[in-house]
């Protein structure tokens, strides 16, 4: 019975890793080619040059206290109303798993099972805390330990007796856990790679619905199959191999479009903000465990174990709803802003992306992040909004060109906190007439930059533009420079030197205020030094 | 940099039109639908070879929860079951399999839609038979939709609602009731097999025929794709020369 409901959930998961894959390379191609052509009339330019240079005067935001105390209460606010969300989910599914397995009803096995379905609170709080990856298993054996342990002084204690200490329990227990979290656990490590974590959870979504729709067209074909006179005449038109086929493919197409609407509408809740992207990765997570767990409740009560483990996500995500609405940081900790730009050397795929991960994804519990979107950071920069736009063949509208409506959107940029506490991530899609005055108006509305220059050499005209805007914009003491080995730290000097002769009558030899991180050559640089480096501005 | 333009000229480009955003929604949806239908395809048939092939156990082909309430349904008080002789229990092996191969004729036939009459006719022989061998009746299964009626029928030999294959196994030997099942496929995959398309039922022919003891020489044929490989002038003609070679074994145990 739940044979065909394993098939679909593995198909659509299946479908998810192949099809986020694509895209993800599809959009790299297609950026990398629009960032070479020019995009702009000249009629266009000219009213775009005459509007830019006021955006020099806008002054940036004050700084602020520079320590971004408020950082730690977010976070702890996001811990734990997602783990009283993971809760909720777990006590359900503990509720429905007793129910219909007929288990004994006892303090310590309620306890076991409870315990172990409170298994993806613990890589949900990793993700949405930023700990890597290693932390975040070894979190999940600290977590199984505890567990196993709990389970037998729990049992001595209820038992009474000291000498009722035994490891069978411990043993059930991490059996139990292994059996409930490993296909769900193994199926979010299989669509969380992070060359496709940024879409997966939307292609995973549209990709459930349409691949459990087959379901009912592949009902439908044996039912319309019951009919002679269908039957016969698709037979005898195309054969069995073909009616069957054929059906697929007409069916997908009212199925996909309801699918399409599906995703554009998670598109625009996403514009309104009312979820970030990583409350939609660990939504997505959720929905796997409890369409998991669904599935093996149906192998015990029939169908109606769909919509019965459904209910385990409907509670985490009322749950999470609820207390994300309820409790509301200090109004100074939410509209606190600390606008970071995020400028690179092009080309370094491997190790912008690293960066990105290590330094922008954290800055975001501070303030918002600007960048200038390329191919190095396609798989990390796509969002459900772009993926929206790629895919309805709209990318070339994402792209900023030198007119009047692409500087008032540089203008309005996202600049409010997600509901979880996180800024979000601006990226700038430019083409190669229009990633000059971009730069400038991003600068003009940012806080602080942060300038990796691994790898910088006189063949970085692009770098070398954006240094001269730095000292022309007074914006060397808000910045931190990354630099190794492989930096032409002579080259850096000269240009900042010249150019601040230039425009100011002085050089910056003697300013103590130019902030330079050594980093290790291709690699992230040590990520906290640059954090709080920035934090210290 | 490259040269190209993106310059709007105040044509509306091709890829921005409804036909082309049209176009490119069929070609996705239809890229998507493809891989699906792939898996489709592709995961049946990958279950049925290695099943067929005997590379996983063809057990795993069927519910056994059906077979497990079977067993709780049928279960006699005990003293049901006679001594019989080892004669008697070689001799009854045919009957079971006559049985069983009348009964799955008779379902083909009803499926089928045709010959009532000849339906009726085997019934009755069935009838006869099951009485002779002193176990119930089976009735014909109601099969819900043409399109899964072998998944349907190889559901209702295992749930064996009226207890036949219980009773030949706790009468005389759990082989018996094996052998019923593995008649009453053949008797239902006979004109599949008249049309070279036996394959179809070789996961279940495997599963029945292992556990009725019946050699692997005698039924492989059945399982494979093709009856090319067996002598004969046509499939038809080989599909009757493996089946008589199976019945003459299971009639004298030779």
């Amino acid at each position: 019975m739940t044979g065909p409901l394993w098939f679909h959930l593995a198909s659509a998961i299946l479908m998810t890793a192949v099809v986020a894959s694509i895209v993800v390379t599809w959009y790299r191609r297609s950026v990398t080619r629009r960032m070479s052509i020019a995009g702009s009339a000249p009629s266009e330019v000219d009213s775009f040059e005459r509007e830019l240079p006021s955006w020099r005067l806008h002054v940036p935001s004050n700084p602020r206290d520079g320590k971004a105390g408020h950082v730690p209460a977010l976070r702890w606010r996001a811990a734990v109303v997602y783990g009283l969300g993971g809760l909720a989910a777990s006590a359900v599914m503990t509720i429905l798993f007793i129910l219909a397995f007929g288990v004994e009803v006892e303090p310590i096995r309620i306890f076991a099972i409870l315990y172990a379905y409170c298994w993806p609170i613990v890589p949900t709080l990793s993700f949405l805390l930023g700990q890597s990856i290693g932390r975040a298993l070894l979190a999940f054996v600290v977590y199984a330990a505890v567990g196993a342990l709990s389970v037998v002084i729990l049992s001595a204690l209820l038992s009474g007796r000291a000498d009722a200490i035994s490891p069978r329990g411990a043993v059930g227990f991490l059996q139990f856990l292994a059996l409930q979290a490993s296909l769900p656990f193994v199926i979010i490590l299989a669509t969380s790679g992070r060359r496709i974590r940024s879409i997966a959870p939307f292609a995973l979504a549209g990709l459930l619905i349409f691949s459990f729709s087959n379901l009912g067209v592949g009902y439908g074909l044996v039912m319309a199959f019951d009919f002679a006179v269908i039957r016969d005449s698709l037979l005898a038109a195309l054969g069995a191999f073909g009616a069957y086929n054929v059906w697929y493919f007409l069916a997908a197409l009212p199925t996909g479009y309801a699918c399409w609407l599906g995703l554009r509408w998670l598109g625009r809740q996403y514009e309104r903000k009312l979820f970030s992207d990583a409350q939609l990765l660990v939504d997505a997570w959720w929905l796997i465990v409890t369409l998991v767990f669904a599935i093996l409740l149906v192998d015990k009560i029939g169908w109606i174990g769909v919509p019965l483990g459904l209910l385990a996500f409907a509670a985490y995500r009322l749950v999470v709803a609820a207390g994300l609405a309820l409790w509301q940081p200090s109004s100074n900790a939410w509209i606190d802003n600390r606008r970071l730009l995020l400028l690179r050397v092009f080309g370094f795929q491997r190790r912008t992306e690293r960066l990105f991960d290590s330094v922008a994804q954290r800055w975001r519990w501070v303030g918002s992040v600007k960048i200038i979107a390329a191919a190095d950071l396609a798989t990390r920069l796509i969002g459900p909004g772009d993926l929206i736009s790629f895919m309805g063949g709209r990318l070339r509208q994402l792209f900023v060109r030198r007119d009047h409506a692409s500087l008032q959107r540089l203008g309005e940029l996202d600049e409010v906190r997600d509901p979880d506490g996180r800024y979000r991530v601006n990226k700038v899609y430019c083409h190669q007439d229009s990633w000059q005055p971009a730069l400038q108006a991003l600068l003009a509305t940012s806080d602080l930059v942060l300038m990796d220059l691994r790898g910088f050499s006189e063949k970085n005209q692009g770098c070398l533009f954006e240094l001269q805007e730095l000292v022309e914009q007074d914006r060397l003491r808000r910045t931190v420079f990354i630099v190794d080995d492989t930096t032409d730290t002579k080259l850096l000097k000269a240009t900042l030197v010249e150019r601040s002769k230039a425009v100011h009558g002085v050089g910056m030899v003697t300013d103590p205020s130019v902030k330079l991180i050594s980093a290790k050559p291709g690699g992230a640089g040590d990520a906290a030094r640059i954090h709080q480096a920035l934090l210290e501005i | 940099m490259g040269t190209t333009s993106d310059v709007s000229s105040g044509h509306r480009r091709w890829s921005d039109t409804r036909l082309a955003r049209a176009l490119l929604f069929v070609g996705i949806v239809w890229s998507i639908t493809g891989g699906f239908l792939f898996l489709l395809n592709v995961a049946p048939e990958l279950a049925a070879l290695v099943l067929r092939h005997g590379w996983v156990s063809p057990n795993m082909a069927v519910d056994p929860k059906l077979r497990m309430e079977a067993a709780q349904r049928c279960a006699e008080p005990t003293g049901g079951k006679f001594a019989i002789d080892e004669v008697t229990l070689q001799r009854a092996r045919y009957p079971a399999y006559q049985l069983g191969k009348h009964f799955g004729t008779a379902a083909l036939g009803r499926s089928s839609e045709i010959a009532k009459l000849e339906v009726a006719q085997i019934m009755q022989d069935v009838k006869r038979q099951a009485s002779a061998l002193g176990v119930p009746t089976p009735e014909l299964p109601v099969i819900r939709h043409m399109a899964t009626e072998l998944g349907e029928f190889s559901d209702a030999l295992e749930a064996d609602l009226q207890c036949t294959a219980t009773r030949l196994a706790s009468r005389y030997t759990q082989a018996h009731g094996e052998i019923y099942r593995f008649g009453a496929v053949i008797g239902y995959a006979t004109r599949a097999c008249v049309q070279d398309r036996c394959a179809a039922f070789g996961v279940h022919i495997r599963r029945y025929g292992e556990a009725a003891g019946v050699p692997e020489r005698l039924w492989l044929p059945m399982t494979w794709q093709s009856l090319a490989g067996v002598p004969g002038t046509d499939s038809r003609d080989k599909a009757f020369r493996v089946i008589r070679e199976l019945e003459e074994h299971i009639r004298t145990g030779r």
